[in-house]
């Protein structure tokens, strides 16, 4: 890895990627780069991965790229409106992915699948109870997708969402957290027989 | 009988420990103390041996827990079961034929009002309505409870395991739906086996033909309010069945078709989406040191730099800079008001009055109002002639007279005393 020494090394290296300040605008914002949406960025970015990282490194941004074709702007503590934000977003796909689970389409193609106001129609009256306690409707969802959207988790094309790679990151965590969820409601203290003799 | 402030107290400040034990009254009915012991250690980490022993006392001494008859063993109050597990949403399916007993129930009461209505008493009718308005708040809780309940047993389906075989794992889903959504879609059928809706249909009617009759009789407005009230508790209670039966069979249905995809990913969603439903997103997704949490990433905060006062006091001073003096421009008048159209009408009337009879009201208005403009003069003109404190008598003559911007044609009014005043 070249680490970037003085200027006019940086210049060198500046001059051979055409495309930085796009993609520093674009990482910059928190968005994610999927391969599939956007193939040129993506072919200059894999191309010359080593400079960028190196770059932005430099620049003290953490550049994560994932096998499965996308990469974003890591940091493990989120700011308080990346929290809020990244919950929603969190629910939004469970509720979406509970939905296609239901109608029995297989998971893991979820590239594939067009989200249009219909389907979130069916998706709110699914999970009618729940969301309404979270305060959102049918245009809450609506405008969840459109976060998602500005984050680089979907894409808007010709009337529906198609839902973009990145989307992944949170599939990775949803098992890690529902196991959290079965430590917390441990009850095994409770199917302890033995003690009950020597109690009291 | 434990006191209800305390025991309220101390649910508050046990809350978590009391959660647990309710949770775990579904595996086990009783607790050793050991059990509770561990409970509390769980729910509060931070509490020492001899803290945590306190707090099994407190619970004790508020009535929470109870000690079992003829053993030694802890249960939780019966009180406190059901109330927790409303607020958790924890609750057992209940059975059909609770609700249909209930429904059952309503055909009664409603026969009691069409009867207290008919014989016109009064207190027949509230006992009715009231026992109506009874049957339908808790028909309307047991909906709400079951609804929940079913949600759990779809949500325990659909996260069990995956490597269970599908009949185990849909075993308590099937069960359901045969023994509790068959018997209410029957409840809820508007055909002739719908006892739900039928008698809750005569039960709107006998509410609403009471309304109308006592409206046409005259009743105290307490009471016309109270059978209302229960009415739209009906139409509510009518609207509420058909959706949960709706919702009900919505859940199930995927699950037992058979249809659903279940692997480690939806299960795992089913499980937290669960968690949301009782507990609320913020709650389920609750940020902990050291566990991994929801994805993130960065947001670059955008920041204005600007250039502070001070920085500019001190290169005003470096630059000699004197700033021009501006003056604010002089206060002016607001658009000027004339006050020659101002006039104390009531003076002039009594001027008039004083000068009767007047030969001519217009050169009149003239002789002593000079300055007025036209328009004022006019007014006045048609005000004074309309009014009734003077005879007024049209001149056969038309004449000009000349003002001061328009001259006018016109047939002259005379002024004279009316009769009836100089009589008095």
């Amino acid at each position: 890895m070249k680490l970037v020494s003085n200027t006019s090394q940086f210049q060198q290296i500046a001059n051979n990627l055409p495309n930085l300040a796009l993609l520093f605008r674009w990482f910059n914002r928190g968005r994610h780069l999927n391969r599939i949406a956007e193939p040129v960025l993506w072919e200059e970015l894999e191309r010359n991965l080593d400079d960028y990282v190196a770059i932005f490194t430099a620049l003290g941004f953490e550049l994560r790229l994932d096998g499965r074709g996308f990469a974003w702007f890591h940091q493990e503590d989120g700011s308080s409106n990346t929290n809020k934000a990244t919950r929603q977003l969190a629910l939004l796909f469970m509720v979406i992915f509970d939905t296609q689970a239901d109608a029995g389409i297989p998971l893991m193609k979820f590239e594939h699948w067009r989200i249009d106001q219909a389907m979130l129609t069916t998706v709110f009256e699914q999970h009618q109870d729940l969301l309404e306690a979270e305060e959102l409707d049918i245009s809450g969802l609506l405008g969840l997708m459109r976060t998602a959207e500005n984050f680089g988790f979907a894409r808007y094309d010709s009337g529906a969402w198609q839902l973009l790679p990145a989307v992944c990151r949170y599939l990775d965590h949803y098992e890690e957290l529902a196991s959290q969820v079965d430590q917390d409601e441990d009850v095994s203290w409770a199917g302890d027989q033995d003690d009950e003799d020597n109690s009291l | 009988m434990a006191s209800p402030k305390h025991l309220t107290r101390t649910l508050f400040e046990q809350w978590e420990t009391v959660e647990a034990l309710v949770r775990a009254t579904r595996e086990m009915p009783a607790f050793s103390e050991e059990q509770v012991l561990a409970a509390i250690r769980q729910a509060q980490p931070a509490l020492d041996d001899v803290q945590v022993r306190e707090a099994l006392r407190r619970l004790l001494a508020s009535g929470v827990l109870e000690v079992q008859s003829r053993s030694e063993s802890f249960v939780v109050n019966a009180h406190v079961l059901e109330f927790v597990r409303g607020l958790t949403h924890e609750h057992e399916l209940g059975l059909s034929s609770v609700i249909q007993a209930r429904i059952e129930a309503i055909r009664g009461a409603t026969e009691t009002l069409t009867a207290g209505i008919e014989a016109g008493d009064t207190g027949q009718q509230t006992q009715a309505i009231n026992r109506l308005s009874t049957l339908f708040r808790d028909i309307a809780r047991q909906l709400e409870q079951d609804r929940h309940a079913i949600a759990e047993l779809a949500e325990q389906a659909k996260s069990a395991d995956t490597r269970a075989p599908i009949a185990k794992r849909y075993k308590s889903v099937l069960d359901a739906y045969d023994q509790y959504v068959e018997p209410m879609n029957e409840m809820m059928d508007s055909g002739p086996s719908g006892i739900f809706y039928h008698h809750l249909a005569a039960a709107e009617d006998a509410l609403d033909l009471g309304y109308n009759r006592l409206v046409i009789k005259g009743a105290l407005y307490s009471h016309l309010n109270r059978l209302r009230h229960v009415g739209y508790q009906a139409k509510e209670l009518r609207r509420l069945g058909r959706v949960t039966a709706q919702q009900c069979a919505d859940l199930l249905l995927p699950l037992r078709e058979e249809a659903r995809q279940h692997n480690n990913l939806s299960s795992a969603i089913s499980r937290l989406l669960g968690q949301v439903r009782k507990k609320g997103l913020n709650r389920t997704f609750r940020r902990r040191q050291d566990q991994p949490w929801l994805p993130v990433w960065r947001v670059n905060q955008s920041r204005n730099v600007s250039v502070g006062d001070e920085v500019k006091t001190i290169m005003a001073e470096a630059r000699q800079f004197e700033p021009d003096n501006q003056n604010f421009p002089d206060e002016v008048d607001a658009a000027p008001v004339t006050i020659a159209e101002w006039i104390d009408e009531d003076q002039l009337r009594q001027k008039l009055l004083k000068d009767l009879p007047v030969s001519n009201l217009l050169e009149w208005l003239k002789l002593h109002y000079p300055s007025l403009p036209d328009q004022v003069l006019l007014r006045l003109y048609h005000d004074l002639a309309r009014e009734d404190q003077w005879e007024l008598e049209l001149d056969a003559q038309s004449t000009t007279s000349n003002l001061s911007r328009v001259s006018v044609h016109y047939w002259p009014y005379r002024l004279t005393q009316p009769v009836n005043e100089t009589s008095e």
